[in-house]
């Protein structure tokens, strides 16, 4: 029995450290990839000036989808948020998703709405829709009452709806930045053939705002909301601006992104069926425009900024890394003919396999690791000296990781103009790997189990209020937010 | 993997993690100190140039100001300048900058071999209006960086006389969407002297289908700004075109643009095979409100597309009295479609009828 254990661990052993080498020398080829990307990216933000005034008239029209279910304590101010949006040519839709609160009320009050007719040929199936009403004051806006039908039903609905070629997505409880739609439109104006484009997610959860605007940036002083900012930026600054040069992102974050609307339409919308409606919608488009042989791209954008509450308790984090994972380990196996495929270009050939081996696996292997660990100690096995430098080389690389993350945020647009937020930037991505890490792990194992036995529950909601945790003087003039965290 | 190996990986691993931090604090300090610098300088340029053009500052200050001015700085200044100009002083402004020292290196950074100094140089032409620039801004338009190609669009979409106006209408027949917006603003913006070279171009028989309506597509976006029956001229052929694509960029295209001939083409697009034409012919004799299609679209309230009898139902509620009489006679007509709809688009709003014909 010893034998077979000792074998086993040996084995393992093995398979942990060369799984650690692969995938981390990948992450630095990563690394070096988003250099270059950072790089060039900041010079088309600081230098090709699409929203100087003169240049501004010409910006081709945008249609902004907002998917609510529930969230008349919201609504206002995200719709009075994204109505200010300094952009020539804009619409904004609001999908009321069958909300059983009164956010259709709400609205209807505020903006006093009237009905329209429809103006275009319903193209995607979806719940159905009980009324178009636009507003006798902002004619940019419209809004749809529709039956309920989740939130990728309620985006297609929008999609049906959408007079402008460009479609924006924003979750309702996220805060588009004031110069963010000029910027994100760049690479349409750049190139042909973009399918669509991603921005930046960064956390919102300590930052003050104005009429939409974020005037105070600061990185939040509680630790479970901090350690998610420099973990945003290591997955917005670093992982996609390397996807970049590596074929494309599979992941377009739903909570801010841009396309192209033929496209959507002709590939089906949005799965309504998912967990992670945005990861699935940007695997399908990969997938079905590489199928059809079509030449496109679906590139990150940095600089274009989008504002969002992140958890704050473990609850409601926990729920939401499981279903990213679930979401994540459903959509893979769905289109797992894509993997390795050469067919489906760098996404088939790089991406997915990295996706699948580096990100689905990493908390599988991971686990085992900490289980040879444990059983080498008690064979008396382990190599102590060994076993502690592998250790400090696998937290100081992670660290290693975050700091560059920090650092190209730094170097390029740097949101914390504050000295104090600068070092609390650094303190969270030194103390990430610890305590932080290892419950992640186990809401990413967790996703495991959820997905095995086919559950497609979103989780709990929990509500908060921003400007309670903000005491001082600037509470109560903010206008008051609630938060819905999917 | 030995253990002296993984001792000299966590080795480099803590320097690169040291270094990284000392790079940090040592960019704070300069960026600070070189942003602020570039403040300065965009500042004094605004201001050189604000009081040059009141006639309080003389154009040795705005020499002064241009001297040493990093590229970005100087563009910066002078746009915030520009916004606060009429036509008027922009152009005195041009010929002052067209002489200067710092234009002149800007100029020759239109050729540069890094992309992003050709990218900040293009603009910076926009503001020199020259037409000695056309030969280089012709170069940048076919660039290979993307980056560069949009800034010379915008820079020649500033350029007067518009010498420039047959290579945009070049690559709007070959732009997306999203690009083609760029496009169809800047020769938009050029007015009446659009029209013979649209016409020219829309009679090329090498054209493909979306190409075609991709310049039917400034057709419709000039008739906001032009008014001229040659552009109606250059249009109307093509409502008749095999092609639906080009018929319904045709049709929409009148919809804003004069002459009886417009009307009389667009009653004859009520009948067209596909209802999308007929859909836009409708709503585009609504938007134009020509008594005389009152009975026409009356019996499109009868068509057997959904959509064609909406938008007739709409165009009817748009002709104002008249329109409104033929609806009331629709709903006592024996067709159940005619009828239905008349009720419908009698009931609509005001607002929700001027809505639709925006």
């Amino acid at each position: 029995m010893r034998g077979i254990l000792t074998s086993f661990v040996l084995f393992w052993d093995d398979v942990v450290i060369w799984y650690f080498v692969v995938l981390n020398l990948f992450y630095g080829f990563l690394f070096l990839m988003s250099v270059g990307e950072t790089w060039k990216n900041w010079m088309l933000a600081t230098r090709l000036h699409l929203s100087a005034r003169f240049d501004r008239e010409t910006l081709p029209p945008i249609s902004i989808i907002i998917p609510a279910y529930n969230e008349a304590v919201t609504i206002l101010d995200t719709l009075e948020a994204q109505l200010a949006l300094e952009y020539p040519h804009l619409e904004v839709i609001v999908v009321n998703d069958g909300s059983e609160d009164e956010t259709f009320d709400a609205i209807q009050r505020a903006y006093e709405l009237y009905e329209v007719p429809p103006a275009f040929v319903r193209k995607l199936e979806t719940r159905e829709v009980r009324g178009y009403y636009r507003s006798r004051h902002h004619p940019a806006l419209l809004v749809i009452d529709k039956e309920n039908g989740g939130k990728a039903d309620a985006l297609n609905a929008g999609l049906n709806a959408a007079r402008y070629p460009l479609c924006a997505t924003v979750d309702a409880d996220t805060i588009i930045a004031h110069d963010a739609l000029p910027r994100i439109v760049r690479p349409f104006l750049m190139e042909d053939h973009v399918a669509g484009a991603g921005g930046t997610i960064r956390v919102a959860n300590a930052c003050r705002f104005e009429r939409g605007v974020a005037v105070d940036p600061q990185v939040p002083k509680r630790y479970l909301a901090g350690v998610q900012v420099p973990e945003y930026l290591r997955a917005f600054l670093f992982g996609r601006l390397g996807w970049n040069r590596l074929g494309g992102n599979i992941l377009v974050s739903g909570a801010f992104a841009l396309f192209r609307r033929d496209l959507l339409m002709e590939t089906g919308g949005y799965p309504v069926k998912s967990v992670t409606e945005d990861l699935d919608l940007t695997v399908g488009l990969h997938r079905a425009l590489r199928e059809r042989g079509l030449e496109y791209s679906l590139p990150f954008v940095p600089d274009p900024v989008a504002w969002t509450e992140v958890p704050e308790d473990v609850g409601s984090l926990g729920r939401q890394r499981e279903r990213w994972h679930r979401g994540l380990i459903r959509t893979l196996l769905r289109n797992a003919r894509m993997l390795v495929n050469p067919r489906y270009g760098r996404i088939g050939v790089l991406a997915f396999p990295f996706f699948t081996f580096g990100e689905m696996m990493a908390p599988v292997v991971e686990v085992i690791g900490y289980a040879v660990v444990l059983l080498g100690i008690w064979l008396h096995l382990l190599n102590w000296d060994y076993a502690l430098l592998f250790a400090a080389l696998s937290l100081g690389y992670m660290m290693m990781l975050s700091v560059w993350a920090v650092m190209l945020e730094e170097f390029t647009y740097r949101v914390y103009p504050r000295m104090w937020d600068f070092f609390r930037l650094i303190l969270y991505a030194l103390l990430e790997p610890f305590g932080y890490r290892q419950l992640t792990l186990y809401w990413r194992l967790k996703a495991f189990w959820k997905a095995l036995i086919q559950d497609r529950s979103w989780g709990r909601q929990k509500r908060q209020d921003r400007n309670d945790r903000r005491p001082g003087p600037e509470r109560g003039e903010d206008r008051r937010r609630v938060a819905v965290v999917r | 993997m030995s253990r002296e190996m993984l001792a000299i990986l966590a080795l480099v691993q803590a320097l690169i993690v040291a270094v990284l931090f000392g790079l940090l604090i040592w960019h704070r300090i300069v960026r600070t100190l070189q942003d602020q610098y570039r403040s300065r300088k965009a500042t004094g340029v605004t201001a050189a140039l604000r009081e040059w053009v009141a006639g309080s500052g003389d154009g040795a200050a705005v020499a002064t100001a241009f001297r040493r001015c990093p590229i970005p700085a100087g563009r910066q200044g002078i746009e915030e300048a520009w916004k606060e100009m009429g036509s008027e002083e922009r152009e005195r402004v041009s010929e002052l900058l067209r002489r200067s020292l710092w234009t002149r290196r800007a100029r020759r950074s239109c050729r540069s071999r890094f992309w992003w100094k050709r990218m900040e140089a293009s603009q910076i032409l926009a503001f020199l209006d020259d037409p000695a620039d056309v030969p280089v801004l012709r170069e940048r338009l076919r660039d290979r960086a993307p980056a560069v190609r949009v800034g010379a669009i915008f820079a020649a979409r500033a350029l007067t006389p518009p010498q420039l106006l047959d290579d945009l209408l070049q690559l709007v027949v070959k732009a997306e969407p999203a690009r083609r917006k760029v496009l169809l603003d800047a020769l938009a913006a050029y007015g009446a002297v659009v029209v013979p070279a649209l016409a020219r171009h829309l009679e090329d028989p090498r054209l493909g289908t979306s190409e075609r309506a991709s310049l039917l597509s400034l057709a419709e976006h000039l008739a906001n700004s032009v008014r001229e029956p040659e552009l109606t001229e250059c249009v109307l052929p093509y409502t008749r075109d095999l092609q639906l694509e080009v018929r319904v960029k045709a049709v929409r295209a009148l919809a804003t643009l004069p002459g009886e001939r417009a009307d009389a083409r667009l009653l004859r697009a009520l009948r067209d095979p596909a209802w999308e034409v007929r859909a836009q012919a409708a709503k585009a004799l609504g938007r134009r409100g020509t008594p005389r299609a009152a009975r026409a679209l009356r019996q499109a309230l009868g068509d057997r597309t959904w959509w064609v009898r909406l938008r007739a139902g709409i165009a009817l509620r748009q002709l104002g009295r008249a329109g409104r009489a033929e609806l009331q006679g629709a709903q006592r007509e024996a067709d159940p479609f005619a009828r239905d709809m008349a009720d419908y688009a009698l009931r609509l709003e005001d607002a929700a009828v001027l809505e639709y014909g925006s």
